[in-house]
This record gives C-alpha cells, sequence and structure tokens, in this order.
C-alpha cells in the first residue's frame, strides 16, 4: 500500500514537473519579450528592465531560469495582468469561485440524474425503458454545448421568458464579495429579506447549469449502464438468485456498489469534460468565472494570465486524477488485490 | 421418492429454430442419498439442475410430464409459490465458487445475508452478536478451521477450496432438502476435490439432506453416490444404484464410459490404446434424431432412429433398443 | 477423402466479415453510417451542389427566412444571413470545413499517434515509464484548453486551429494504441509466438495488431467527433476560423448578435452539426457493439 502511493506521488510530482516545465517554456514561446511575458509590467524604464532581467536570470542557462520560475510560482507570483495590472494569482481566485460553485451545481445534477438512470437502464436491459434511457442520452451526448446554450437561451428566455438570459444575478441586488461563492454570499450579506435574492440567484443557475451537465450526464449515464450490464450477468449475482435474494436486495446489497466503484477512477475524465465545458458555457451565459477570464485575456494577448492558467488549471485536473484514482484503490477491495498481490 | 422427473424436455428457442438441448430425460431421486448426474461437457447436466431451480433465462422453454417435488408438481404452481418452495427446500453451489462471490463484499457480509430471520430472535442489539455467532457455527461446520479470519476476508484473498466451502455453508444455512452441486469440484486440485466431496459426504449422513451431485468426474461419483444417471446429449441413458451400474451396465454407452476410465489391475498391454467411442458428441445445431448415441454407436440398426422408449429392468431404467449384458 | 465434418456446411466468414455483418444488421448503426456517407459526398462536391459561392452577398436579398415560410424566396432554400449570404451554401461549404477538416486531422493524428503509441508500448523500462509520465501529463489536461493554449502560442487563425487540435489529438491514440498493445502483450498467443522465436517487429506486426486494429478504428471516430467538436468550439470562441467564415461555429457566434431577428441561423447550423455529430457517434457506438459481440 505505501509502495503504491508512494508510486502515485511520484506520478503527481513529475507531471506537475513537467507541466511547470511547460508553463515555464510558454514565457519564451509567446510572442513579445519574455521580461513582460513573466512579469507582465508593461511600462518599465531601463533601469527596471534590467533589474528584473537580472532577477529572472534571464542572461544565464535556461535551467538557472527555470529554478528562478520555479522560487516564483511557490511563493504565488505569477506576475502581473497585461489588461488589468493586477496579479494574476489574485485575479485567478477571484474568478475561481464562481466556477467552481457552477460546476459543482452541475456535478451534483450529473450524479442525482446519471447515477439512477444509468442503474435503472442498466437492469431493465433491451426493455422499453432502456432504449429510451439510452437513445436520449445518445442524443444529448452528440449535442454541441455551445448550441444547446443557444438553444436553451433562445427557448427559455427568448420565446418563453421564464428565465433571465445571462448573468449571475439581476443588478439590483448588490451581493458584497466576501467568499465568491454567490449563494453564501448572500447569506453572509445584511439584506434583511433574503428569498427573492436566492430566488433570482437560482434563476439564474439554472440554464448555465443544466447546459454544463448535460454532457458529463450522458457520459456517466452511459458508464453507469454497462457497469451495470456487466454486474447483472456475472456469477455471483446468479448465484445470489439462487440463494433466494429477491431483486431488490440484489441491487441494494450487490450491484450499486460494484457498479458503483469502478466509476471513482473515471471522475478524472468526467471532471475534464466538465473543466471543458464550463469555459464555454461561461462565455454563452457571461458567467464571470475562469473560462470567461481566460478568454479574455487570449483576445487580449494577456500572456501572463494564459501562463498562469494553464498551470493553475492543469495542476487542479492532475491532483483530482490522482485523488480519485487513490480513493478507488482505497475503497475497492479488488484493486488492493492487484497492488499486493 | 423426494424428486421424481418424467420426460423432461428443455427447448433453446432461437429466432427461427427450435433446439431440444434436453430431450424427454427422466430421473428420480430417493430421499437422503447422493445422487449422480454424469455426463460429458454439453450433455446438459447444468441445464437440467438450473432447469430444476428455474434460474434459466426466457430463452429456454421448459415442459415435462411431471416433474414431483415430494409429491408436488412443481410445473403446475404458480411462479410464486415455486419459487418459494424452490428458496425453502433447494440450495445450488457452482463451479468456480471464487466467481460466485460478491468480489467487494467480505465473507462474513454475504453470508449475513443468508442467515434466516428465525435464527436470530432477540433484541435488535442483540441480532448483530446472534448472527456473528450463527456463521461462525455455521463456518466451523464446514470445516473452516480460521472461521474467525475467514469471516473478515474478501473472497479473492480465500482459496478455491475455501471458496466452495464458504458457498456450501451459505447453502446449508436455510436447512435444504436438496442440495445441487454443479460440477463443484471441476477445476480444483485432488486433495481439495477429495476435502469437498466429503464434506458433501457427511453433510448428507449427518443432516439427512440429499445431494444432487452433477459432474463428468466418474471417479467421484463412483465413490459418493448412491444411485447414478447417466446423459448423453440430453437424453437419460442408463440410471441405477451405483453397484448395479458398474457390475452389470446394459446400455452400451454406460459400459463405453465406465472403460474410459483406465483402472489399475485391469492389465492393459503397454502403449494399447485406451477404449473410447469414435468421434465427438454431436453440436446442438446438429443433433441426430432418435437415439443420439446412434452414429457412434457400435450396435447401432436401423431401429436406432426411432427415440428408444425408457425400459425397467432389474432396478435398472435404460433406453436402448439393443441393450447389453442380457440374455 | 470427404471432411469429416459433414455437419458443417456453413461458411464461416472472417473476423472482419463477422464484425461488418453484425454492423450492418444493425438498422441505426447502417443508416448513421449513410449519413455519414452523405456528408463526406457533401464535403467532396460541395462547389457542385452549392448554388452560390459561401461568401457571395446579395444585398437586396438580406435576413431571409427559409423558403418554407411565407416571407421565404425559393432561390435561398434555407434562406440569408445579414450580409445576404445563401445558408444552404454556407452550411455545405462549412461542412468542408468542419467535417472534411477534422476527418483528415484525425487520420493524420490517428497516424503519428498509432506509431507513437505502438514504439511506446512495445518498449519497457525507464523509457516507457519517461513516456507514461510524459503522456499522462498531456492527458490531464483538457484538450480545448490545450488547444487554446497552442492557438495562443500560434495566433488565432484556421490553420493554427487545426495545428492545435491535429496535436491534442495524438495523445488520445497513443494512449490507445499503447494500452491496447499492453493487454494484448500479457495474453497467451504472444507469448507463444515470442516462444517460437518471432522478434519484436513480428510480433508487433504479426500478431498484435491485427488484434488491435478494430479499437483503433473506434478511437478514430471519437476522434473525428472530438476534432469536429473543438473546431467548432474554437470558431465560436473566435479562436478559429474567422468571422464570416463559412465554418459552423462561427456561424452560430454570428447568429448571437441577430437571435431575435433570425433564429433560423442559430437553429440551421447547430442541427447540420448536431446531426453529422450525431452520425458519426452512433457509428463508433455499432462499431463497438459489433466488435464487442464478436470477442464474445
Amino acid at each position: 500500500m505505501l509502495v503504491y502511493l508512494i508510486k502515485r506521488v511520484n506520478l503527481l510530482v513529475t507531471t506537475l514537473f513537467l507541466l511547470s516545465l511547460m508553463s515555464f517554456s510558454l514565457g519564451h514561446l509567446f510572442p513579445g519579450d519574455s521580461v513582460i511575458n513573466f512579469t507582465g509590467q508593461q511600462s518599465l524604464t531601463y533601469e527596471e528592465y534590467a533589474q528584473l532581467r537580472q532577477d529572472l536570470a534571464l542572461d544565464e542557462s535556461y535551467f538557472m531560469q527555470y529554478v528562478v520560475y520555479l522560487e516564483r510560482v511557490f511563493a504565488g507570483d505569477f506576475g502581473l495582468s497585461f489588461s488589468s495590472q493586477s496579479e494574476v494569482l489574485r485575479d485567478f481566485m477571484r474568478v475561481f469561485p464562481a466556477s467552481a460553485e457552477l460546476s459543482f451545481y452541475a456535478l451534483l445534477v450529473t450524479c442525482l440524474i446519471g447515477i439512477p438512470l444509468g442503474l435503472w437502464a442498466g437492469i431493465k436491459r433491451n426493455t422499453l425503458v432502456d432504449k429510451v434511457i439510452f437513445s436520449i442520452s445518445a442524443i444529448a451526448n452528440s449535442i454541441p454545448i455551445f448550441w444547446l446554450g443557444l438553444l436553451f437561451i433562445l427557448l427559455f428566455s427568448l420565446n418563453l421568458a421564464w428565465l433571465p438570459i445571462s448573468g449571475r444575478l439581476n443588478l439590483l441586488y448588490d451581493i458584497p464579495y466576501e467568499t465568491g461563492i454567490l449563494l453564501v454570499d448572500i447569506a453572509l450579506s445584511d439584506f434583511d429579506n433574503k428569498w427573492p435574492i436566492y430566488h433570482d440567484a437560482l434563476r439564474h443557475l439554472i440554464l448555465p447549469t443544466l447546459t454544463l451537465a448535460t454532457l458529463p450526464t450522458t457520459l456517466l449515464i452511459g458508464m453507469m449502464r454497462s457497469n451495470v450490464i456487466s454486474v447483472m450477468n456475472s456469477q455471483y449475482i446468479k448465484a445470489a438468485r439462487t440463494k433466494g435474494l429477491s431483486l431488490y436486495q440484489i441491487i441494494r446489497r450487490h450491484v450499486l456498489r460494484n457498479a458503483l466503484l469502478p466509476i471513482i477512477p473515471q471522475f478524472g475524465l468526467l471532471f475534464n469534460t466538465l473543466m471543458t465545458s464550463t469555459m464555454i458555457t461561461e462565455i454563452i451565459f457571461s458567467w464571470p468565472g475562469i473560462g470567461h477570464w481566460l478568454l479574455e485575456a487570449i483576445y487580449q494577448r494577456d500572456y501572463p494570465v494564459i501562463q498562469a492558467s494553464l498551470l493553475l488549471v492543469s495542476s487542479f485536473m492532475i491532483f483530482i486524477n490522482v485523488l480519485s484514482d487513490v480513493c478507488h484503490t482505497m475503497v475497492n477491495p479488488l484493486v488492493r488485490k492487484e497492488i499486493n498481490g | 421418492m423426494l424428486l421424481d422427473v418424467r420426460n423432461l424436455t428443455v427447448t433453446l428457442k432461437t429466432d427461427n429454430t427450435e433446439v431440444n438441448a434436453i430431450d424427454k430425460m427422466s430421473l428420480s431421486m430417493r430421499d437422503g442419498t447422493i445422487h449422480g448426474l454424469v455426463g460429458e461437457s454439453g450433455s446438459g447436466k447444468s441445464l437440467f439442475a438450473r432447469a430444476l431451480t428455474a434460474t434459466l433465462s426466457e430463452k429456454w422453454q421448459v415442459k415435462a410430464d411431471r416433474m414431483f417435488w415430494r409429491g408436488q408438481d412443481l410445473l403446475k404452481l404458480s411462479a410464486e409459490q415455486r419459487d418459494q418452495i424452490i428458496h425453502q427446500d433447494i440450495a445450488m453451489i457452482f463451479q468456480e465458487p471464487g466467481h460466485c462471490l460478491d468480489p467487494t463484499a467480505t465473507i462474513g457480509e454475504q453470508l449475513s445475508e443468508v442467515v434466516p430471520e428465525s435464527e436470530c430472535k432477540g433484541s435488535f442489539w442483540q441480532r448483530r452478536s446472534l448472527r456473528t455467532e450463527y456463521i461462525h457455527q455455521l463456518l466451523k461446520r464446514v470445516g473452516i478451521k480460521r472461521y474467525q479470519q475467514c469471516f473478515k476476508s474478501y473472497p479473492h484473498e480465500l482459496s478455491e477450496g475455501l471458496c466452495q466451502k464458504v458457498m456450501i455453508a451459505m447453502a446449508i444455512s436455510r436447512n435444504p432438502k436438496l442440495l445441487v452441486a454443479d460440477e463443484p469440484t471441476d477445476a480444483m486440485e485432488s486433495t481439495t476435490k477429495i476435502q469437498i466431496l466429503r464434506l458433501l459426504h457427511k453433510l448428507n449422513e449427518r443432516k439427512d439432506m440429499s445431494v444432487l451431485l452433477i459432474t463428468h468426474d466418474l471417479d467421484a461419483v463412483t465413490q459418493f453416490a448412491d444411485d447414478i444417471t447417466i446423459l448423453y446429449s440430453g437424453q437419460s441413458v442408463e440410471s441405477a444404484s451405483t453397484k448395479d451400474l458398474i457390475r452389470r451396465p446394459f446400455h452400451p454407452y454406460t459400459e463405453v464410459l465406465f472403460n474410459t476410465v483406465p483402472r489399475l489391475g485391469d492389465n492393459l498391454t503397454p502403449k494399447s490404446r485406451l477404449q473410447a467411442l469414435p468421434g465427438s458428441t454431436p453440436p446442438l445445431q446438429h443433433l441426430p434424431i432418435g437415439c443420439r448415441l446412434g452414429p457412434r454407436c457400435l450396435r447401432a440398426q436401423k431401429e436406432c432412429v426411432v427415440t428408444p422408449k425408457s425400459t425397467k429392468y432389474k432396478g435398472h431404467v435404460f433406453s436402448c433398443h439393443y441393450p447389453i449384458n442380457i440374455e | 477423402m470427404a471432411s469429416p465434418d459433414i455437419y458443417n456446411e456453413a461458411t464461416h466468414p472472417g473476423p472482419y466479415m463477422l464484425a461488418w455483418n453484425k454492423f450492418k444488421s444493425d438498422h441505426v448503426s447502417w443508416i448513421s453510417f449513410c449519413i455519414v456517407l452523405f456528408f463526406v459526398a457533401m464535403a467532396l462536391f460541395a462547389p457542385l451542389i452549392t448554388p452560390y459561392h459561401p461568401l457571395a452577398q446579395h444585398p437586396q436579398d438580406v435576413l431571409l427566412p427559409p423558403s418554407w415560410s411565407s416571407a421565404g424566396d425559393v432561390r435561398f432554400i434555407l434562406g440569408t444571413d445579414d450580409l445576404g449570404r445563401d445558408v444552404f451554401s454556407r452550411l455545405v461549404y462549412g461542412c468542408q470545413i468542419t467535417f472534411g477538416l477534422s476527418l483528415l486531422t484525425a487520420l493524420a493524428a490517428m497516424l503519428v499517434g498509432t506509431a507513437l503509441g505502438a514504439l511506446a508500448g512495445m518498449s519497457k523500462g525507464i523509457r516507457a515509464s519517461v513516456f507514461n509520465h510524459l503522456l499522462d501529463t498531456i492527458l490531464s489536461i483538457p484538450s480545448l484548453l490545450l488547444a487554446i493554449v497552442i492557438v495562443a502560442i500560434l495566433g488565432p487563425g484556421l490553420p493554427n486551429t487545426i495545428w492545435a487540435i491535429f496535436l491534442v489529438l495524438i495523445p488520445l491514440f497513443v494512449h490507445r494504441t499503447r494500452q491496447a498493445i499492453q493487454t494484448e502483450l500479457k495474453k497467451e498467443y504472444v507469448t507463444a509466438a515470442r516462444l517460437d522465436g518471432a522478434n519484436n517487429w513480428q510480433i508487433l506486426f504479426r500478431s498484435i495488431f491485427p488484434n488491435i486494429v478494430e479499437s483503433i478504428i473506434l478511437q478514430y471516430t471519437l476522434a473525428v467527433s472530438a476534432a469536429m467538436l473543438d473546431i467548432a468550439a474554437l470558431g465560436f470562441l473566435g479562436l478559429g476560423a474567422q468571422q464570416g467564415s463559412p465554418e459552423w461555429g462561427a456561424m452560430l457566434v454570428a447568429s448571437i448578435d441577430l437571435i431575435y431577428r433570425a433564429s433560423w441561423l442559430t437553429t440551421l447550423p447547430g442541427i447540420t452539426m448536431f446531426l453529422c455529430l450525431l452520425s458519426v457517434n452512433a457509428v463508433g457506438h455499432g462499431l463497438r457493439n459489433a466488435l464487442k459481440q464478436r470477442s464474445e
């Protein structure tokens, strides 16, 4: 077990190392002067420029430059953003909660819809229920997310006028920024009557969450369905039936656990999809999150921001991947066997 | 009579064809005996077990003149009643026991599912310990010495033999009348095999539990079974008590089958050919009509294209037009 | 002498034929395969099919709705956009860009990725472990983010987008091939071949490749749909095909401003793209089913 953990940590460290190497090389690869790309400071006098060049060790070997870069990264210094001239890390921390909040709700919706539907379809294999669920998820899987977002807007906001088009909250409500997580911030604010604000915030949440959740949900349904089918066909379920357990007991005691366990390591993949979709969803619904921020940065050639967000987002993804893998090993006795045996 | 099956036919229905995988098979079993069901692989032994326990999928159709379980015709009962009787009285163990246990649950958890409610009466905080105690008893009874360790293990941590013992423990937890053992010792080491078979024998003697031992292992069957039914390609060939069958088989197939096993003291000349029938068992798509042994039988004649009726003679039941060892 | 097994008159089709027959017997996959072929034909013969050039403007006929609406015009079957360009012609040419280029990009990525994957799969020790880590790193980055970064380095535009997507797709093929090879290497028939004295190359080409071809083809269908999504997404984000180009994603983003007045500009490219993706995915699914049933 210890060996396994060391292996995983080793993987994490090497991957992060490679990632930092990639991010570092971006500073040189981006067009323009690397001093400016690394620090983001644009209006520099000649002396300041020379000083910075020395601080970054740009005249020395690439190895020294990389060491200096790593030091800065660990100190949390990703330079300044070209456009806002504020620290990149601070900007990142400011927009991150909005994305995290949206992704979290989408993930919640995904699990709440995906797992039961996948289970249902898998148990009722080759019946009408299964075919309907499977076809719908296959169709939803093929809808490009940006078109889905537009369709939702067209239908629910423009034609039916049920839900707002974009943003997180009506401009009437001025919620002070505390944690960045809107629903928490509302609770922390000192408005007297919070219900209409919650109502408004939730109305704003529905469309982006649904748009974002569609693709991961279809993926989860597919995974769950095939897992359930393979478990239902296994010998031990047949044996359990001859023991006289009812279908409900078999599902609750054996099928659910055996079908859910292999999904844990797939969470990395699910998260990957979610992350990509988040970027596009945020653009469509003007959601002030990471995707929005990154796209702005690309339009304006804001290299420090691009560099930093690549490093931060990817590190986050890798962390999630390794974490889900380790979790899976912790809970699944079968994998433990492979490692120990 | 514990079990009396007459002319059981199991049909496999595919899109456009129907095949009788089991064709008019008969089997009767006395109370408290070990009954061996012997046949080559693909002869429909496992199918019979699954038809008996009603665990076949919808593709299969089961018909029989009668299928009496302790005087009650199982086929005439409703599905619920039938399931109830089967779950109460019949338990089953399989080959490859390692695959028959949920790989993600401990042995203790899986055993506690089958502990009958009647065994753990008491207030709910006592139930847990009662249950554990009962399971420990079960494990001891099937001869697992380190039962406490076994209780906490996952299936993959146990050997095949231990897994089979756990399966047996699960099967006997409800005190069934009949234990159907579907090739329980397939692909096991010979020492483990004997352990398992002895265990079944012991349970049969002490608990008065009948065992239907399905196997292709002739040694095991002749050693442990009281009666034997031989199956060829879905048709019952001959059935009698083990002694009679070995001493004086009436059906040519029976004789050949017992002769395929070389025995010590048979005075075989070195490098002589072992006895075997020519050809191989027919595949399901190309079953011959009449007596299915026909094309391979050395004594076959014109009449053999008609399915022979089962005849009773001197305690044997056999189906052949030209039996041997009869004057 | 007559064949000993008189019972087996039926011929046994080869493994590829078997998979193909299975695939054809499934109606959904077969229909979607035809639709995919139809899209391929559209991409190939775009100039012959379309009545107008995709960029030709008709200032008199601006924002005409599709011809079945009362205000529509038969000359423009699917209506026109805000500059009077024929939507039908643009969709067909868009098929050339979004779908046609995805097919080619995925093909190129497949060739490169499979070769690299074969190298990675057959290597052992330090080399393999370095490769694994590198691969894990790249695979952990969301593909769109990676494409965006590559585009940011190279600068926006359709050619750069294609390069970016090509680079992003390669690791997927490498991963798939490597994994497939590693699984096959553990099987006994490979050991048997090795005991017969086959060297690594012989094992790879004679034993393993015929057994993993299907899984690579399967990955290809996945890659095509991923490439289409990424090309369109980058076009939608304004990083890929330029504004005004008939690329489907770019057409969608241009329609946002007109969503009140001309909803067909949003729905039509979307439906086309959806149909295309759906059929590609369905073909992939049918293929997977056919292969799975064969292996059973």
